[in-house]
Parts: C-alpha cells; sequence; structure tokens
C-alpha cells in the first residue's frame, strides 16, 4: 500500500463545498444527548460522504486533547480524545496498516479500552499459574 | 421489465423511432400544405401579399383586448419550455452526441427556476381553459391530450433532476418515454401548430393584405 | 474443521483476543452500514455462530472476483471473513485438485446438508448443452444444480453470476445464464459487481454470520444496505451536477477542478452500488474520484447500455443517420402525399360540369 503514499497528492481543505459543518452538527447533538441522558454513540466516519479535505479540516477543527492511546490487537488501533472532552476519534489498522474502520466515538470511555469482564474472570486463574511458576523455578 | 431495461429502450431505439417518425410526420405535414397551394390568382392584388402575411406572423404575436393573463402565460411556458429545452446542459449534450452540435448551456440552477415558472404557467392555461365557459365549450379531447403530453415532459425532467420517487432510472426512463410521446404525436395533433402558425398567420394576412386590409 | 466450535472459540483458538474481536466487529457494523452502536449485538452474535461451510463454485468467470476479495492483505476483516467460514471447496484458493478436489466438495455437501452456503461466481453457459466450460468432466449447469439442491442459500458474486454480465452480453454465444435464472427454488442474494467491492461480499457472509440470515434484497435481490443508493445518491461531487458544472472531456479544466462527469459518461445516476462511500482498496478511491464516470458494472446489461463515454441523456443510437434518413423519406412521402393531393384536386377539378338553372329545373 505504501506505494500509493509515493503519488503526491495535495489536498486543499476548503476549498470545495464541504461536510464539516453538518458533522459537528450531529457530533453537538450526540454530546447532549450523553451528557443529559447517558447515552453513549458513535459515527462511523467511512459512512458519511466527504468531500476532499473535508476529513482533515474535521480533524484539524475537533484538536488534540490530553490523552492518546495505542492498542495492538490484531494490528494497530489508534485512539485519542480530542480537544473536546467525550469525543474519541477511533483509528482501527490491520497489521498491513490499512485503514480498516475510523469512528467518532461519543463516550466517558471507549468500549475497547475497558478490560473485558471475561478477561478478568480468567485473570485470577493466569496470575496464579505465573506465581506458581516464578516459585517453582525461585524453589528449585 | 426492469427499469433500467425500460430506460435502455427509451434511449435507445425507443428515441430514434420517435425521431424518424415526427420528422416524417412533420415533413409530410409541410409539404402537404405547401404542394396543395393556393388558388391561381385571376385579379391584380390592390396591395402586396408577401409584406402583409410577414407582417401578420408578427402582429398575431401580440395581445387583443383583455386577455394579457391568457397571453402572457402562453408566452411564459412557451419560452420557458423551449429555454429548458435547448439550454439545459444535459439536453444539449443529447443534440451533440446525437447531431454535433452544440452551444453554451445556462446554469443549472437558473433552468430549475424556469422549469417552475413553465409548469406552473401550463397549470395556470389549463386552469384559464377550463373556467372559461367559451374556451371550455369550444374544447376537445384533443386538446387536452396535448395539454398532458406537453406538460408530463417538464414535470417528469424535473421530479428526475430533483430524484423525486424511490427510483431514479424509472423516474428517467418516464421522462424520455414522455418525450417520445410527445414526438410521435406531434405532427398528428394540433402541436404541429408549431410549424404550421406561419403558414396560417402568412396565408390570412396576405389574403387580407391583397385586398387592401390591414389586419 | 470443527464445525461444532463456535466463531468466538475458534477466533480465541486462532489467538485473537477480545479486544481484537471488538475490533473486528466493529469493522463488520462499519461494513454492513449499521449504526456503530451494532459492534456490541454483533459481538454477541458472532461469538455464539458455529462456522458455515461454504462451497465456492467458479463458473464462466475472469476470477476478478476471487481477486477483489483476497486482494486485501490478513488479517484484515475480509481475510477474518474467510477464516471464520469454512471454505470447503475454492478452485483457485484450494490446495487440493482432481479427484481430491472433487470429493472434498461432496464430502461437505454431504456433511452439512441443507445448511452450506453456495456461492457462485462467473456466469453459466447455456448453449451446446452446456460444453463451453466444464470441470471434472461435468457441465456447469449439472454442477449448479447438483450443488444447489442442498444448499441453505445461493450467493452470486460479480455481475457474471449474478446477472449474466460479459458473457450474457450481445451475442451471447455461449448461452450465458445468472444463477437467478436457473435456480428458482432456492434463497439467492445477488451481490454485483464487476468486480464487487471485496466489503460487500464479504458483508453479506458477515450478515449471515451474524443473524444467520440473508440480509433484506431489493428487487433485483441486491443486499439494500449496500445497492439501496444509486452512486449519485452519495456522490462527493454532487453539488456540480446541481449547479450544472461539468467536465466537457477528461483532463479539461472542469475535469481537473473535480466537477461532474455526467457528459463524459458517467452513469452514477442509474447504478445501485456502495463506491461512493465504501469505495475501493480499504476506502482509498473510486471511479468518479480518480475522474473516470461511473460504468454502472452492478446493473444488469451494463455491457450493452450504450457507450461508457455518452451522457445518459444522449442516446446509444446513431441518430443523425437515423434523421437524414427520415429526411429523405419524409420528403420523399411529402411529395408523394402533396403531388396525390394535386391530382386529386385535378381530377375533381375535371370533374367539374356546368348546371344552369334549365337542368336544375328538370331533375
Amino acid at each position: 500500500m505504501s506505494k500509493l503514499d509515493e503519488i503526491s497528492v495535495s489536498v486543499e481543505p476548503g476549498g470545495s463545498p464541504s461536510q464539516v459543518m453538518a458533522i459537528l452538527n450531529e457530533l453537538l447533538a450526540k454530546l447532549t444527548a450523553l451528557s443529559e441522558q447517558g447515552i453513549n454513540d458513535s459515527i462511523d466516519l467511512r459512512s458519511l460522504p466527504m468531500f476532499p479535505g473535508d476529513y482533515e479540516q474535521l480533524k484539524e477543527t475537533l484538536g488534540y486533547g490530553e490523552i492518546h492511546v495505542s492498542i495492538d490487537a490484531m494490528g494497530p488501533t489508534e485512539i485519542y480524545e480530542t480537544a473536546i472532552p467525550g469525543l474519541w476519534w477511533v483509528s482501527h489498522f490491520n497489521s498491513a496498516d490499512e485503514n480498516i474502520a475510523e469512528f467518532i466515538e461519543i463516550t466517558a470511555l471507549p468500549a475497547i479500552l475497558k478490560t473485558d469482564e471475561q478477561d478478568l474472570r480468567e485473570a485470577g486463574q493466569q496470575l496464579q499459574q505465573l506465581i506458581d511458576r516464578s516459585s517453582h523455578n525461585l524453589n528449585s | 421489465m426492469t427499469s433500467l431495461e425500460l430506460l435502455t429502450w427509451a434511449r435507445g431505439p425507443g428515441l430514434q423511432a420517435a425521431l424518424v417518425i415526427f420528422i416524417i410526420g412533420m415533413l409530410i405535414r409541410v409539404l402537404e400544405i405547401l404542394l396543395l397551394g393556393r388558388k391561381t390568382d385571376l385579379s391584380a392584388a390592390r396591395a402586396g401579399k408577401m409584406g402583409p402575411g410577414l407582417r401578420t406572423i408578427l402582429s398575431r404575436s401580440l395581445p387583443v383586448g383583455g386577455n394579457w393573463k391568457q397571453h402572457l402565460s402562453g408566452y411564459l411556458w412557451h419560452i420557458g419550455f423551449i429555454v429548458v429545452l435547448l439550454f439545459y446542459a444535459p439536453h444539449i449534450q443529447l443534440f451533440k452526441e446525437g447531431f454535433n452540435i452544440a452551444w453554451p448551456a445556462l446554469p443549472t440552477s437558473l433552468i430549475d427556476i424556469i422549469t417552475i415558472v413553465t409548469m406552473a404557467a401550463l397549470v395556470f392555461s389549463l386552469f384559464l381553459r377550463f373556467t372559461d365557459p367559451v374556451r371550455r365549450m369550444l374544447s376537445t379531447a384533443g386538446d387536452y391530450f396535448a395539454w398532458l403530453v406537453t406538460f408530463i415532459p417538464v414535470a417528469t425532467g424535473y421530479m428526475a433532476f430533483h430524484n423525486v420517487g424511490p427510483d431514479y432510472t424509472a423516474v428517467l426512463a418516464l421522462h424520455i418515454m414522455s418525450v417520445n410521446l410527445l414526438l410521435v404525436v406531434f405532427p398528428f395533433t394540433k402541436l404541429s401548430h408549431a410549424v404550421t402558425f406561419l403558414f396560417s398567420r402568412w396565408y390570412n394576412g396576405a389574403n387580407a393584405g391583397r385586398k387592401g386590409v390591414r389586419v | 474443521m470443527k464445525q461444532d466450535e463456535t466463531l468466538a472459540e475458534y477466533l480465541q483458538g486462532q489467538g485473537i483476543s477480545r479486544r481484537g474481536f471488538l475490533k473486528f466487529c466493529a469493522a463488520t457494523a462499519s461494513m454492513l452500514a449499521l449504526s456503530p452502536g451494532m459492534a456490541g449485538a454483533i459481538a454477541d452474535a458472532l461469538g455464539k455462530a458455529r462456522r458455515p461451510s461454504v462451497i465456492w463454485l467458479s463458473f464462466q468467470e475472469c476470477t476478478g472476483c476471487t481477486e477483489s476479495l483476497t486482494r486485501s492483505h490478513n488479517p484484515s476483516v475480509e481475510s477474518l471473513i474467510l477464516n471464520a467460514i469454512s471454505l470447503d471447496y475454492h478452485h483457485t484458493l484450494q490446495a487440493a485438485s482432481g479427484d481430491a478436489a472433487e470429493q472434498a466438495r461432496e464430502q461437505a455437501m454431504h456433511d452439512n446438508k441443507g445448511e452450506y452456503l453456495l456461492i457462485v461466481d462467473g456466469s453459466i453457459p447455456t448453449g451446446a448443452g452446456g460444453a463451453y466450460s466444464t470441470i471434472a468432466g461435468m457441465t456447469n449447469l449439472q454442477m449448479l444444480e447438483e450443488t444447489a439442491k442442498d444448499a441453505a442459500a445461493i450467493v452470486s458474486v460479480g455481475t457474471c453470476a449474478a446477472f449474466g454480465g460479459i458473457p450474457y452480453a450481445n451475442p451471447n454465444p455461449t448461452g450465458a445464464e445468472s444463477v437467478m435464472n436457473l435456480i428458482q427454488d432456492k434463497p439467492i442474494v445477488n451481490v454485483p459487481g464487476c468486480p464487487p467491492i471485496p466489503i460487500v461480499i464479504t458483508g453479506v457472509l458477515s450478515h449471515y454470520l451474524t443473524f444467520g440470515t440473508l440480509p433484506e434484497l431489493d428487487n433485483l435481490k441486491r443486499p439494500l444496505s449496500f445497492f439501496g443508493d444509486t452512486i449519485h445518491d452519495r456522490c462527493y461531487r454532487r453539488p456540480f451536477y446541481d449547479q450544472g458544472k461539468f467536465a466537457k472531456s477528461f483532463d479539461d479544466e472542469g475535469a481537473r477542478n473535480g466537477w461532474c462527469l455526467y457528459e463524459v459518461g458517467c452513469k452514477g445516476p442509474t447504478t445501485h452500488n456502495a463506491c461512493a462511500t465504501a469505495k475501493w482498496n480499504n476506502g482509498v478511491s473510486f471511479p468518479i474520484e480518480s475522474g473516470h464516470g461511473c460504468i454502472g458494472c452492478s446493473e444488469p446489461d451494463f455491457w450493452d447500455a450504450g457507450s461508457f463515454y455518452q451522457a445518459l441523456s444522449s442516446s446509444p443510437e446513431d441518430l443523425s443517420r437515423a434523421a437524414t434518413g427520415a429526411i429523405i423519406a419524409g420528403a420523399a412521402a411529402g411529395a408523394g402525399v402533396g403531388l396525390y393531393n394535386k391530382y386529386k384536386q385535378s381530377k375533381a377539378k375535371e370533374k367539374h360540369y356546368t348546371v344552369t338553372t334549365k337542368d336544375m329545373e328538370d331533375s
């Protein structure tokens, strides 16, 4: 896929009609629903017809917050909270660094960041096994 | 038949056949009139014939008496119809690819407004025909049919552009089929006045002119 | 292939963590054009689903559909789906060949009778008794009928399988037919496109995996979630169409400004597909964005619907030739009619005779 990156294409944001305002207004509505009714939501950036330049303009407008998380599960996933609290930009990539999905989540904490309950239940066993192995190593 | 099959037929063989029938029909009409000619004029004309004839073609275009509403409505939709037909870019594309002639287009937003005015004027003209007792009495099925085959292409064209309805392909097919219908019935209904009006106006003017009467 | 383990168990066995699975479900929701909030529901459903057996039959095709599907590097959503299903038979992808391959197919059909998914790409020739395309001594038609008999459902991938495609185009020398014209007693999903967008193919499979049913279909049996809108409905160049700003030819100034491609033949308005939103090559671009009009490849008979470079508003027929012919014929006919009228007139004049008052008194 890197060959495509070698083609120099310059995109000028704001040059043509833009969808950014519509998206920002939708985010505002969802943010209000979150703060008033606790409803978690997300918008799928792939499903919106965006003009060239809109994506960059949206990213620039929302800005960057305090927290940036890198996840390594079936390829990298990058999550960061934008300058607007509660708006998280989630980018999923596969192990060939191809973008497979992109969302803006309107939530206090994206679900993928939290540790899964099933994993927690099995974690005790996992740690016990580690302890057993370590004590065995120490004793032998 | 799917709507795409109908569209492919309508813009292909359908349009081609309609065009052929239109041309042959109109040529027969015109040549019929011209070749029949007029009776030999056995006396000397008082005044000219060609001049008064031509003058009448123009003078009949002016409103007479208090029927300015009818007149304005008629002009609005006739001119609107021709402007939309000839100056909307996709229509020009049809002429360009079909006959190798092209000319600049008007902005689509302007065409859109003109289309609305055309449809409103057409409806108003129908309303006048229906509510005026004399015109209503004189109107036949042919008059209403002619109105329909003129209105439907404009309406369906508007609907297609604005994506009215669930199936764009079907609406576009309908638009082109309605144009095909218009072309086919044109020479055989009063719609042929588009050409024959020149002859009838000229004839009346010339006839009066040779008697020395100014119309 | 352990048919009785759930998808979640299988993925876990493949070393895919809970987070990886969630990521996969989020991407699947995006692919199925579902609200992202559905990712959780998908995770639940997929977690409990069994790996379905899938038999893929390739007939009169160019392999473009398989290529489209496998062009993504793994592990991606597409390859994950391919791994999540049990692909028991596929000419291009399978390791076995010859008798071994046919035996694998028959075994899969027997073991999963009534439950396996049949995927078909390529059209089926029916001319010359089907001799135009045979596999292992069987005609395509025979193989299709035999394999379709105990299938749960059939997915026709690509315009050839869905509508006949390029072999079906005029004059159709092999008597090519689409799957839905040959099999009428099984649920069929058409996934047309030449080729289809890979994510659309796997989207249908994902739907089947998640919900155990086939997605909602339009009147041509295409999944509404991908084929419900036309390209024109979602095209980012729509404002230019609305304003009347068209490129007149490739690489002219209008084209370089990204104006609407209607006049260079774009069939976007009459084509239903997801190209304008899902795009190609993992969302990089699609034909219109790259400056070429849509050719309408997910619609039936698009090969015979006129030139790709002629606007939708123009005619694929030769209008000037027809017009010239009509003018000549019309002139001749008009002259004929006119002269005949004159003849009738003179004949009527000949019949004129003088009538005197005496004649009238007599009668």
